[in-house]
């Protein structure tokens, strides 16, 4: 599947905001070479969201760090290309990375506690952001980090904003977290397990605090999570990863609704959901392999109950599948006597 | 398996009771597992030893050291504390040359009443590494133990045994030595102070050390009492000794390893630093401390190998011991594993 | 009340249901029965809480009781006979809330919660939890308090919890974090001991269980899984060892190969295999931990299980592995479960019934279908409303307000009130207690009693 397809499918023409080529990363190690990332492919139009889900180990947190230029030694892109907004970032080091990162993508991690350094001051954090990235004297950027604060529903900026972050709760530092990654007006924002560490119902507000500025801003978010329930909110396309490949990608209505990948149906069926009654939850026997153990071919071919011989040997590239993009050889077009053809008059 | 999409009806759940097929992944173990040497061998552990050639040399050194020191009696040339065999025309020879009068070689010299000083070395190696060891196993089951009790306690016991701690801390380790040997000195008959003198030792340089072991292991205990496996445990009714003995000590036992390492050429330090002092080892069993301090008198007057070997023994032990229990705390670390 | 009068109470209390169970009245009606008797049972009912709270709160002594018994065969509970009861061993705040209940109670306008001794018909819950408090000392040192003379601060970690659970069923506590559900669940299996209130499993007061014999026979019935399935397991232990203790702790079997092919049987019986028992647990995946934990916890073939959290540390996927395994463990070996999660969805697939938390009180009471179709306090409205749904995008932004609040300082009257948009001037002065309503359901909400919530 060519590159210029993907972009074009998403983008509606145009150059997309970022479009990642062919990613590869890798971990030398005493027992060989780790892939984490093995071959990944995919782009973000501006203003778009798109949810990057998986469960654990299967790399999602290391794209986002990849893309931002923060993967921990000796960890590194072996090949592939990121390109932002046409130019490629996949190869900056030092002082050109870091003027991109902050003012033209920004990035959230997960625990809110940690992100923010606790001997400076929230107002500060905000101020010295701007005035790094931006062009603005120290009095104007005091003003739009009060008006920053605002706007992501902070009480009482004007006292809040000398206030340290130990003084505020788990979710309003998540809030004052969105508010600095907003600060540097980014074209793109990472958010790596944003809720993760809150509360449900926290969780809710943060999640829609973030698709509304984003919106508001025209910010594309690249949100990573292993919550099927906040993509299905929040995002407008997602790709599901396994294994540090992409199983599936699609839009997030028909993903949902009827998935082509086989890994993708076994965790949207595994997720309980209100009203639906089942006695028995789907379950995917077995666990995600390790990266020193991956199996040849498909990657998901142990554990999948429709792996045939191609499965085995040959590994898939992304083919349509109905609305969706899904690596598996059932919708292979020459694939004989096997479901994919009705997969696809379902998922239409 | 069934994978059916939202959009069709799920499919009929099985019936209650039904057993579970074995699973594919949880059932690849049946090939027998590698042994316990091979595991070893593969470990990170034994990789990082493998690949750190100043570990290896010091582990190298340690071994000889210990294993010479420790079959003295068998491999030393002479008993050079057997005055049947002295011969005080000995004295004095240099290293590797022929003595003048008697023609006997030695290799590392003789000291003054003609003794060997290769085997007083052995004999002196000996007695401070077996003080060293007993030293440290004495301070260690002492500092684990209040450690444990005062981790898992918590409250006013736990106070009470930090606070002594700190009280034994604000000492030097040789005036906490030095008290207990005077006090020894001046209470025990001295017919029998030659012979308790090697256990008073130990005594004394295990307790001037033993607040580390405590303190390392109380944090441990701390952080280690509160996780779930100590609960489960506590959920069945198991009483707190055996938690503390069959749960909590193996889990604690790991920075114990490096500060025992550490402690032990500390411990040899010491003791020869008393027995330099003279408040030691008796004459009659001198160890590399009393040998350095014969040897000083004679360092200005031209013989210098009396207190050049004892010395260079007494550095090569403890710094290579101390370099193994500097890796051993890298390689332990958790957070600089790569 | 002097501690002579306290125990005469208590023998007062434990005659009466001795003769109750000997009669086999019962005492409590199901639901439906007793909001009928709202109206007709208000009668015997203060009668009852007049005499009850004529100060020593003792039951309404033996006789009126028991020719109440007649009269309340359909009624309601003697609640608040038990107000008064708790030990005054606790800090000032728990015994004012109490005071505060046996005030209301005397008004005759309590209606409300679960009495151990009398609830259900004739075969008793196999775990009753009665006005349990737990209030822990987060005070500064001793020195720091008189310098800067500041008065000792507890953490009212759970403030008055009852529930009952019949055997065989599942019970979900559900809530936030600081509401509480995590230390219930250690409250229960006695790894914290509770500042007031009862705990009666099988019909044993496990407060007056105290020669350790007695203690082991009734610790060898219930049994606890973790959230963590990291740190629930000795990593220098191998598994087998692991899964044993409970055998030899309790002494269930002495023959090594027969705690062996005990361990065996364990381990397949978690979907596991046998060689997997000479294995460390670092060796293993964090579901197959969670299954090793499980094997460990049914190694002493207990009746009850308290499972705290226990797959909210896994994937998706091994989430729903483990929860199809716990159910069919149920069927199998006729458990009941105490489920603590903070996922909704989770809960409903697991529970019959369902209580809802909130800083240490419980909000609502009722069976998960019930409570997912019909809920009515708001902070359970809320919860439902923060779970996210493809069909709901967007649309739920202002149906959540606010955050938890620090434990330590908790709002006056009704916890929930700064969140609430129901709030009025008497939630934020008192507390509500827990009611019936009818169906199973038993909510702790003003605005539902006076029916502000509009439904």
């Amino acid at each position: 599947m060519s590159v210029s397809h993907i972009e074009q499918m998403n983008a509606g023409g145009g150059v997309p905001l970022l479009s990642v080529r062919h990613l590869r990363v890798e971990f030398p190690s005493r027992r060989g070479m780790l892939v984490a990332i093995d071959d990944v492919s995919f782009a973000i139009a501006r203003g778009e969201v798109l949810g990057v889900v998986g469960e654990s180990g299967a790399g999602k947190s290391l794209t986002g760090a990849a893309i931002i230029g923060l993967l921990e030694p000796p960890g590194r892109i072996a090949s592939g290309e990121i390109l932002l907004d046409g130019e490629p970032i996949h190869a900056l080091r030092g002082e050109a990375m870091r003027r991109l990162r902050g003012r033209r993508i920004a990035m959230i991690f997960q625990d809110p506690l940690t992100s923010l350094n606790p001997l400076y001051t929230v107002g500060q954090h905000l101020v010295e952001t701007m005035l790094t990235h931006l062009e603005l004297s120290p009095a104007a950027a005091r003003k739009r980090a009060l008006a920053l604060l605002d706007e992501v529903g902070i009480p009482a900026p004007a006292q809040r904003i000398d206030h340290y972050p130990h003084q505020f709760s788990g979710g309003m530092r998540q809030r004052v977290v969105i508010a600095l990654a907003l600060c540097a007006e980014p074209e793109l924002i990472i958010a790596d397990e944003p809720t993760t560490a809150l509360d449900v119902s926290v969780q809710a507000q943060i999640i829609a605090l973030l698709r509304r500025l984003c919106r508001q801003h025209h910010t594309a978010v690249m949100l990573i999570t292993h919550d099927m329930g906040v993509i299905a909110e929040t995002a407008d396309r997602v790709a599901v990863m396994y294994a540090g490949r992409l199983a599936e990608i699609g839009p997030v209505a028909e993903v949902v609704r009827a998935p082509a990948h086989p890994y993708t149906r076994g965790l949207m069926g595994s997720i309980p959901v209100l009203g639906a009654g089942v006695e028995r939850l789907v379950q995917i026997d077995g666990a995600m392999p390790r990266l020193s153990a991956i199996p040849s071919g498909c990657a998901f071919n142990p554990r999948c109950g429709e792996a045939f011989a191609r499965c085995r040997s040959e590994r898939p590239g992304l083919m349509p599948a109905g609305a969706t993009r899904a690596a598996c050889w059932l919708y292979a077009g020459d694939c004989e006597g096997l479901s994919a053809p009705a997969r696809d008059e379902e998922g239409a | 398996m069934s994978s059916a999409p939202q959009s069709s009806p799920s499919p009929p759940s099985p019936p209650p009771g039904a057993r579970r097929p074995a699973r594919a992944g949880t059932a690849a173990h049946a090939e027998t597992r590698p042994s316990r040497w091979a595991r070893l061998v593969d470990s990170d552990l034994f990789y990082s030893f493998i690949h750190s050639p100043v570990t290896v040399l010091s582990a190298l050194v340690t071994l000889v050291l210990v294993i010479a020191a420790l079959l003295a009696p068998a491999i030393a040339p002479h008993n050079p504390f057997d005055p049947a065999t002295l011969n005080l025309m000995d004295g004095f020879t240099r290293p590797l040359q022929a003595n003048e009068f008697t023609g006997n070689v030695y290799w590392l010299g003789t000291d003054a009443q003609g003794r060997d000083l290769f085997s007083a070395i052995l004999y002196g190696a000996r007695v401070s590494i077996l003080v060293g060891f007993a030293a440290v196993a004495f301070a260690a089951l002492l500092g684990i133990t209040l450690g444990l009790i005062a981790g898992y306690r918590g409250g006013w016991v736990d106070s009470l045994i930090m606070r002594i701690a700190d009280v034994q801390l604000s000492f030097p380790a040789i005036l906490v030595a030095l008290l207990i040997f005077g006090v020894f000195k001046g209470v025990a008959p001295p017919a029998l102070q030659d012979r308790m003198a090697v256990y008073v030792l130990v005594v004394a340089i295990g307790l001037s050390d033993w607040v580390q072991y405590a303190r390392t292991v109380r944090s441990s205990t701390l952080a280690e009492k509160n996780k779930e496996y100590v609960q489960a445990a506590r959920v069945i009714g198991v009483p707190a000794p055996l938690i503390l003995l069959r749960h909590i000590l193996p889990n604690v036992m790991g920075p114990v390893l490096v500060i025992a390492t550490i402690g032990l050429a500390l411990a040899i330090i010491l003791e020869s630093t008393l027995s330099f002092l003279g408040v030691g080892v008796p004459p009659t069993q001198p160890s590399l401390g009393t040998l350095i301090r014969v040897g000083q008198d004679f360092l200005f007057s031209g013989e210098w190998w009396i207190v050049f070997f004892p010395g260079l023994t007494l550095l090569l032990l403890a710094l290579a011991v101390n370099l193994l229990g500097d890796w051993l705390r890298d390689a332990l670390n958790p957070r600089l594993r790569r | 009340m002097s501690i002579i009068e306290r125990a005469l109470a208590k023998a007062k209390q434990e005659d009466r249901v001795a003769v109750e169970k000997a009669e086999g009245l019962a005492h409590r009606q199901e639901e439906a029965g007793r909001s009928m008797d709202l109206a007709g049972g208000g009668e015997a009912r203060g009668h009852e809480a007049e005499s009850g709270g004529g100060g020593d709160g003792a039951g309404a002594g033996r006789s009126p009781a028991v020719v109440g018994a007649g009269l309340r065969a359909n009624a309601a509970p003697v609640s608040p006979s038990f107000v008064g009861e708790t030990p005054p061993t606790v800090a000032a705040p728990v015994a004012a809330l109490t005071a505060e209940r046996a005030q209301s109670a005397r008004l005759g306008t309590a209606l409300d919660a679960t009495t151990c001794a009398s609830s259900g018909p004739a075969v008793p819950p196999l775990l009753c939890v009665e006005d349990l408090c737990c209030a822990f000392d987060v005070s500064k040192p001793f020195l720091n308090r008189l310098l800067e003379r500041e008065p000792r601060r507890w953490l009212k970690a759970v403030d008055g919890v009852s529930f009952e659970i019949p055997r065989g069923e599942t019970f979900a506590l559900v809530g936030e974090s600081g509401c509480g559900k995590s230390t219930v669940a250690r409250l229960i299996v006695g790894l914290y001991e509770p500042s007031a209130g009862r705990i009666v499993f099988d019909g044993h007061d496990l407060a007056r269980v105290t020669r350790s014999a007695e203690r082991q026979k009734l610790r060898r019935r219930f049994q606890m899984i973790f959230q963590d399935p990291y740190a629930s397991l000795n990593p220098r232990w191998r598994v087998e060892r692991i899964i044993a203790e409970p055998i030899r702790v309790f002494g269930l079997e002495r023959d090594e190969r027969k705690i062996h092919a005990g361990v065996a049987e364990l381990l397949s019986q978690v979907g596991m295999s046998p060689a997997d028992g000479t294995k460390y647990p670092h060796e293993f995946s964090g579901g197959q931990r969670q299954r090793i934990c499980i094997a460990r916890a049914l190694a002493n073939r207990p009746e009850f299980l308290v499972c705290d959290e226990p797959t909210s540390a896994l994937d998706v996927s091994v989430q729903a592995q483990i929860l199809n395994l716990m159910r069919d463990l149920q069927d199998e070996l006729g458990l009941t479960y105490l489920f603590i999660s903070h996922d909704l969805a989770v809960v409903r697939h697991m529970a019959n019934r369902v209580g809802v938390m909130y800083l240490g009180r419980i909000a609502e009471i009722a069976d998960s279908r019930t409570l997912f179709a019909r809920p009515r306090h708001p902070y359970t409205r809320m919860l439902l409303a923060t779970i996210p749904s493809l069909a709901m995008r967007g649309q739920r932004a202002d149906l959540v307000r606010g955050e938890v609040p620090n434990p330590i300082t908790p709002p006056p009257g009704c916890s929930f009130h700064p969140r609430c948009a129901l709030a009025d001037e008497r939630c934020r002065r008192e507390a509500p207690l827990l009611r019936a309503l009818g169906g199973g359901q038993q909510v702790a909400c003003h605005a539902v009693e006076e029916g502000r919530d509009h439904e």
